[in-house]
């Protein structure tokens, strides 16, 4: 009687224990891969995923040392800074360096996040206008992390796969494709998504319209010199009427600057969060009684603007007041010298390295100057010069004309030196007009310092890490 | 709502068996039988000399009784019935009664029984049988340490082929066990601990500190930071409950676990009550806690000389002139003025050792009550114990309360119960100890502080020169420990209960079931008053984080054991085990605090925070069978079968044998006679254990948030977070192991010697995924590892004499780890920011850029490849390992490991009537350290303060310094002061003398005086002398934590102390 009841009992255990669902533990709070991508909302969402990612490269300090701090525009001033920081300011990158393996990771990552939406789109179904915004906006970001990633690289890894297990990753070529390739690629999916996305002007400039569409295939177009087809595409954006330069040059980098006329591309920032930006720190000097925040807040000076950037303001250049400085209120009603920037610095900010103002990553001035780069290329030097103009007449500076195409081009680099700086331009606008090295060594040698640019230095090393991991990936050469 | 209703499903088939376990209860109690009158006389099997005060009971019933001076007894009992049997220093017995004829009962003496009993998985094993490598550690090993929150302490230098090393001397500090080296590479390595059946789990517990400082910042970071384990989990067993610890180590003895023995086991059994005389005890322990040693820092006419010095040579580096005025230099080259002048500051004895400032002596103490014996047939063991430990470093405190009840109880002649309670309460204050001064790191700041300033300036303010463009940025030490605060929580119920069933003699049903609860609370908080890394000061912000933890476990066997015709013994167990962990987490942030007064969120605007929950389960069917032939020829065999919720939906279970054999030669007839043998034996075994130490969703692809703003708003994107795995796995661990045991001269010498081989396939590795995957990294059973091994432990009886003792226990053990597979041949897996795992090389050796020399002439610089064009003599040569001609961070090498070739320990016991005196050294060889204290202060770089050997630095070929370190330079262009070179490499072998312990015990007679059965009093000191070249301050320090991959690397560890304790310990 007894053994039964006990065999009974480990029989029910047993049974009990068949049941493998006992073992079919998922997590409550996360989102499983399988049950996602099903609708508009979910496609929604993770267009905002590949955004977020595209965020990285700007919020912290990639872009700005890969843009600013390596050219005339900017240098360290801050006792510690660390060897990555170090080899943007001397031109010395070696393929460990952090920052520069940060935007390699940035880039591939929004490129993945952009293949997975394309992907798994195509088996959904609702409504085609929707689906065709997010398609285009995703291609967007696909083209604009490729451009970035074939300036600083030369060539790089391209694929369309989404990838979703060890084999598959093992399997794919994930070899670097040749310069011309890439650039097909984004040329591919920036005139796809300007079939795709809708006329009308996104009111939310954190997103990509078709103008945002149109102005970066036309610096694409630009940058391959392809003068005719860039300003084709720039002017379409000039005449679309949907932009315009804002009158106060100084309110487009200051509280409240979010979705402004002139802007085409956004990022935008809240304290507190977690989704600040570190211009704060990074732009302004390592003073410890400075009386330019509340709190008496600190920077960092990691990017301070170069006396050289300083010269190059003409005289009555309204840009300059607003963008750098060189006086520094102190708490004890003194000032001292230290040269700091002053753009996209949140003066309310509660911790330096949590700003919350909108930076821009194209605007309408840059679309303008853009277009006259490319009618100069075209040879049609007045028609730039008019073009021009209109960038100099917001900031109380006098027209140019009479310019031969050599000196209005210069004239172009000049005006988007100061229009630009602080904004991670610089870099690609002297490798566009060739100038990169000739510029860079001359400053260097003006502040009387052994560094230089070399040739191989025009690319960034690929980071040793991701040879490592992928012996067919190749290094860039005299690295 | 579904993991709930899963709770039901399986708790119901709990009540289930349980329910149908109780019905034979039932029947069991209602069976009659005629009470009768049981007589008999206990006597001493040696001599049969009458035992008098034995205890009889019935079990089964509440009757008991003594015996009287002539060892005579009578009781009334219904017969059939259990006698038990027991007196104090002898073997308990047990007599089954079927008539009332009078019995004659001979009790066997402790010492004349060689049969100890060690505790295996789920059952026990006469030592004498055991086929495996299992060391038992019984009360007399585990002497207490005075200090010793947790009993993985006490452990330290007594058992071959365990590693223990205790990494932070921070009161209830991290504890590393390993044993037989590293058994895996990315999962964990702590060892599976059972207490009293129930497998907790593991230590550690992710106690990284390496990360800890830095992300405290934010809130998300305090946040983050608060997650980190810093009070060692097993310092919720209170050492004093222990009654013995035996450590599984090889497959023979852990496949029974399974899934989770791959890294051994430590079983661990709490005192229990027994049929012996009841008895109170209490002990109390006071003690003193000091810095083992402080570090020798340069003097401040040596600092001020080496600042001017390095900023100097930066500025000639940069095209100036040393002789030119701060003016024109960049603030990276200003040397403050009063430095100019050197000889103004005292060689040595005058200016501030800011060591003095953070760390004291501190008082540790500690308060054990227990009670244990055995009333009305209900078995008890009742404990309360109360410590209080003060760290060394200001700001660090640790209380603990420990409460325990074990009862046992003979319900009828064949049906016992069992309920153990215990609970425990600690909070802790950690002062802000490690990493870099950056950070704030405590032990770092003082270390780098400026010698030539004063602690308070004039107006008693503290003084600091952080913000001065001529200072250096280190905050003061005491604002640091004023302005961080990190609380710590910790509540444990624990309650476990068996029903145990004699179905028949022989064959019994042993069920169990418990429940472990863990409520967890951390606190971090940061005043507006201290900053940023480069700011004074900075927002407040705050961090609470709150773990509930609740496992519940099942077990039930059923076990055979039998000897036939006096040759065949058998014993063999069947099981069925369920068990489940949830782990519920909450944790929030705030900033913006109108005030510093009020560290609790609601002060501030709360601005960030998270809920989560995580869970495990697991579900095994486990089998042993273990015969032996003639006490001669042993043979045992395990199986045990795991289903885990972990892993991959194509591979759930894994299935897990083990095998081993032993021949004792010394029955053979050929020994028999030779007396001087007491005991030889052989053993040999195989088999699989695995290790299931991974996330608990890894097989799963899951999507995460990826925040973004627009229009001014939070909206949340998802993205993919990790890569699904479907056939993620264990890990297998393939164990050989050959031993001998040996007892010689009437057990005076005893060694017991094991060699093995353990090679771990299917490693679970963070494989890194190229970036185009979209993915960083994916968990994958790729890796393959070896460990191999010698252990020799070795226990003499030197001297016994009627007054004076004299015995000595040594071990030592030899483990030899080698990587032997990764995901690619060519691959190197990072463990920290200087260690790799790389096949042919141990895991978490030292890649690092190799120093060769400092170059003294211009021509040796222009002869050998180097990493700037304007390196100069004075500068490091550095080896250019890939042979391309210059020095990138592409030359790194494996230049060393953290494993030591050999560690040992050497135990000494000397007695001399009631005096004892105990000495225990442990020490460990060929272990290299990375002291990364010293990128702040080894790195010459002209800022901060120096260990006193920077002094002796390259100064110029004639001034070339003792050759260890290169000029003062504040750039970094020659990899100077870069981290990661073979510049921090040290050699970290270390001797220790542990424990040093005298004990007296009063002569019974003075006890019994003063109405005590004993009364003892003790002295005690910990880590007495350490003898190493280690220039850091303790060797054993780690910042890596149970972070096995970050084995060996210190950035300022919390050192361990050296404490003096007295105690005594009273029983009545």
């Amino acid at each position: 009687m007894k053994r039964t009841h006990i065999l009974a009992s480990i029989l029910i255990a047993a049974s009990l224990s068949a049941c493998d669902n006992f073992l079919e533990l998922n997590p409550e709070h996360q989102i499983s891969n399988n049950s996602f991508y099903q609708n508009q909302n979910d496609f929604e969402r993770a267009l905002l995923g590949a955004y977020s990612s595209f965020r990285g490269l700007y919020s912290g300090s990639a872009m700005l040392y890969a843009a600013e701090l390596r050219t005339d525009n900017a240098e360290i001033h801050w006792t510690s800074p660390s060897t990555d920081e170090m080899q943007f300011e001397q031109n010395a990158l070696t393929s460990t360096n952090g920052t520069v393996r940060g935007i390699w990771n940035t880039c591939l990552r929004t490129i993945s996040r952009c293949n997975t939406i394309l992907n798994r789109i195509g088996n959904t179904e609702f409504d085609e206008q929707a689906k065709n915004k997010i398609i285009g906006e995703a291609k967007f970001l696909r083209a604009f992390s490729y451009f970035y990633m074939v300036q600083l690289f030369g060539e790089v890894p391209v694929t369309a796969e989404e990838f979703s297990s060890p084999e598959q990753i093992a399997e794919a070529d994930l070899t670097r494709k040749p310069v011309d390739a890439v650039y097909q690629v984004i040329i591919d999916d920036l005139s796809s998504a300007e079939s795709l996305l809708p006329s009308t002007l996104n009111s939310d400039k954190t997103r990509a319209s078709i103008g945002t569409v149109k102005t970066l295939l036309g610096k694409v177009y630009l940058t391959r010199g392809n003068f005719d087809a860039a300003a084709t595409e720039l002017s379409e954006v000039i005449t679309s009427g949907q932009y315009g330069l804002h009158a106060d040059y100084g309110a487009l980098f200051s509280e409240g600057n979010n979705n402004l006329e002139e802007s085409i591309l956004e990022i935008q920032y809240v304290r507190g969060r977690g989704l600040g930006n570190n211009y704060s720190a990074l732009f302004t000097p390592a003073i410890t009684s400075m009386a330019i925040f509340p709190n008496n807040l600190q920077g960092s000076g990691r990017i301070t603007p170069s006396l050289n950037l300083f010269n190059a303001y003409e005289e009555g250049d309204g840009r300059k007041d607003v963008s750098v400085n060189d006086s520094v209120p102190l708490i004890n009603g003194n000032k001292t010298y230290a040269r700091y920037a002053m753009k996209f610095v949140d003066w309310d900010a509660v911790a330096t390295s949590d700003g919350a103002i909108t930076f821009t990553v194209l605007r309408y001035a840059d679309v303008l100057l853009m277009y006259a780069e490319a009618l100069n290329g075209l040879d049609r030097t007045d028609d730039a010069l008019a073009e021009i103009n209109k960038v100099r007449d917001r900031v109380g500076l006098g027209d140019l004309d009479g310019l031969d195409k050599q000196t209005c081009a210069q004239a172009i680099e000049n005006e988007r030196r100061v229009e630009f700086a602080f904004e991670g331009h610089r870099w690609f606008d002297l490798l566009r007009s060739g100038h990169t090295r000739e510029v860079v060594n001359a400053y260097y040698a003006g502040k009387n310092q052994n560094f230089s640019v070399e040739e191989y230095e025009l690319l960034f090393p690929v980071p040793l890490a991701e040879i490592e991991l992928n012996d067919d990936l190749t290094q860039n050469e005299d690295y | 709502m579904m993991s709930y209703s899963k709770f039901k499903l399986a708790g119901c088939w709990i009540v289930t068996l349980w329910g149908s376990l109780l019905l034979p209860v039932h029947l069991a109690i209602g069976q009659s039988s005629q009470p009768t009158v049981i007589q008999g006389k206990v006597a001493a099997s040696s001599d049969g000399s009458p035992l008098a005060g034995a205890t009889v009971s019935v079990r089964g019933t509440n009757q008991a009784g003594q015996t009287d001076d002539a060892g005579r007894f009578s009781m009334q009992a219904s017969i059939p019935a259990t006698l038990v049997v027991s007196f104090t220093g002898y073997l308990t017995q047990t007599i089954t009664v079927n008539d009332s004829k009078s019995l004659a009962i001979e009790l066997v003496s402790d010492e004349e029984q060689l049969e100890e009993v060690v505790v295996v998985g789920y059952g026990t094993q006469r030592k004498k049988d055991v086929t495996g490598s299992i060391t038992n550690l019984t009360a007399k090993d585990l002497v207490p340490v005075a200090a010793a929150n947790s009993f993985d302490q006490m452990m330290q230098g007594k058992v071959a082929g365990v590693q223990i090393t205790q990494t932070s001397g921070a009161p209830g500090g991290n504890v590393n066990v390993l044993i037989r080296g590293v058994n895996s590479i990315t999962g964990g390595n702590q060892p599976l601990y059972v207490v009293d059946g129930y497998a907790i789990g593991t230590g550690g517990g992710g106690s990284n500190l390496s990360g800890y400082a830095s992300g405290s910042y934010s809130v998300d970071g305090a946040i983050d930071a608060s997650s980190v384990t810093r009070v060692n989990p097993l310092s919720t067993i209170n050492p004093a409950d222990i009654e013995s610890i035996q450590i599984l180590k090889d497959a023979s003895a852990t496949a029974i676990y399974g899934s989770r023995g791959a890294n051994g086991v430590v079983i661990i059994n709490t005192k229990r009550g027994t049929y012996g005389q009841s008895t109170i005890n209490f002990e109390h322990s006071s003690g003193l806690q000091e810095i083992q040693k402080k570090l020798d820092l340069m003097t401040p006419r040596q600092y001020a000389e080496f600042v001017a010095d390095g900023r100097d040579n930066a500025w000639v580096f940069a095209g100036g002139n040393a002789s030119d005025p701060n003016d024109v230099r960049g603030t990276g080259q200003y040397v403050k003025p009063a430095f100019r002048n050197p000889e103004q500051f005292a060689d040595n004895g005058y200016g501030t050792d800011w060591q003095d400032l953070i760390f004291r002596q501190a008082l540790v103490q500690n308060y054990q009550l227990s009670a244990t014996g055995n009333r009305n047939g209900i078995r008890y063991f009742v404990s309360g114990g109360y410590m209080d430990q003060n760290g060394i470093i200001i700001g660090s405190d640790f209380d603990k309360f420990n409460f325990r009840t074990n009862l046992d109880v003979d319900l009828t002649s064949r049906l016992k119960l069992g309920v153990s309670v215990a609970g425990n309460y600690s909070y802790a204050d950690v002062a802000r100890a490690e990493g870099h001064l950056q950070y704030r790191g405590l032990i770092s700041a003082a270390v780098a502080s400026d010698p030539t300033i004063p602690v308070y300036d004039e107006n008693g303010e503290y003084y600091s020169e952080f913000s001065d463009v001529l200072g250096i940025p280190v905050e003061h030490v005491l604002l640091i420990a004023d302005e961080f605060s990190d609380k710590r929580k910790n509540a444990n119920v624990f309650t476990n209960n068996y029903l145990e069933y004699r179905i028949l003699d022989g064959l019994t049903l042993k069920s169990s079931i418990g429940v472990n609860y863990t409520g967890n609370q951390t606190r971090l908080w940061k005043s507006s008053k201290i900053g940023l890394a480069t700011s004074r000061t900075g927002a407040a912000i705050a961090g609470v984080t709150r773990i509930n933890a609740i496992n519940w476990l099942n077990e039930n066997t059923l076990n055979f054991r039998k000897r036939i015709n006096e040759k065949h013994d058998i014993d063999a167990l069947i099981g069925f085990s369920a068990q489940k962990n949830t782990d519920d987490i909450l944790q929030a942030g705030a900033t913006d605090f109108p005030t510093d007064d009020v560290p609790y969120l609601a002060a501030g605007i709360v601005s960030s925070g998270t809920d989560y929950m995580t869970q495990w389960s697991m579900l095994s069917w486990f089998a042993r069978f273990n015969y032996s032939f003639a006490d001669k020829y042993l043979i045992t065999g395990t199986l045990r079968r795991d289903g885990s919720s972990r892993f991959g939906t194509t591979n759930k279970w894994g299935t897990f044998p083990s095998l081993s054999l032993a021949y004792r030669i010394s029955e053979e007839a050929f020994l028999k006679d030779i007396t001087a043998i007491n005991d030889l034996k052989i053993r040999g075994s195989y088999g699989v254990s695995g290790n299931n130490l991974i996330g608990n969703y890894a097989s799963l692809g899951l999507l995460g948030i990826s925040p973004i703003v627009s229009n001014g708003q939070v909206i949340s994107g998802i993205s993919p977070s990790s890569l699904a795995n479907d056939r993620l796995g264990w890990e297998k661990s393939y164990q050989t192991n050959l031993g001998v045991d040996l007892a010689l001269f009437n057990n005076r010498i005893v060694l017991t010697a094991d060699a093995y081989r353990s090679h771990k396939k299917d490693l679970l590795l963070s494989v890194t995924l190229p970036a185009a995957s979209g993915f960083s990294s994916s968990v994958q059973n790729v890796g393959e590892l070896e460990n191999k091994g010698l252990e020799f432990a070795l226990n003499t009886g030197n001297i016994v004499g009627e007054h004076f003792n004299w015995s000595s226990n040594f071990n030592i053990s030899f483990n030899r780890n080698k990587v032997l597979k990764l995901n690619t041949e060519s691959a190197r897996l990072s463990t920290s920011s200087y260690q790799v795992a790389e096949v042919g090389y141990p895991i978490a050796s030292f890649r690092l850029l190799n120093i060769l020399g400092i170059f003294q002439t211009a021509e040796e610089v222009a002869a050998n490849p180097i990493q700037h064009p304007k390196v100069q003599p004075g500068d490091y040569r550095f080896q250019d390992a890939d042979g391309n001609g210059n020095i990138t961070q592409a030359d790194r090498m494996i230049v060393g490991n953290p494993w030591p070739k050999f560690t040992w320990g050497f135990g000494n016991n000397f007695s001399y009537k009631n005096l004892s005196l105990s000495v225990d050294i442990y020490a460990s060889h060929g272990n290299d350290m990375y002291f990364q204290g010293g990128e702040v202060s080894l790195n010459a770089a002209g800022v901060q303060n120096q260990l006193a050997i920077v002094a002796d630095r390259w100064r110029s070929p004639e001034q070339p310094g003792s050759g260890q370190i290169a000029r003062a330079i504040r750039n970094d262009y020659a990899f100077g002061f870069s981290a990661g070179t073979t510049k921090y490499l040290f050699d970290g072998s270390f001797i220790r003398v542990r424990n040093v312990n005298l004990a007296y015990n009063f002569p019974a007679a003075v006890a019994n005086r003063i109405r005590l059965q004993s009364l003892s009093v003790f002295g005690n000191v910990t880590n007495l002398f350490t003898f190493t070249d280690y220039p850091g301050y303790d060797p054993e320090g780690g910042t890596g934590g149970d972070n096995i991959g970050m084995t060996g690397v210190d950035f300022f560890a919390y050192p361990n102390p050296r404490t003096y304790t007295l105690g005594l310990r009273v029983n009545f």
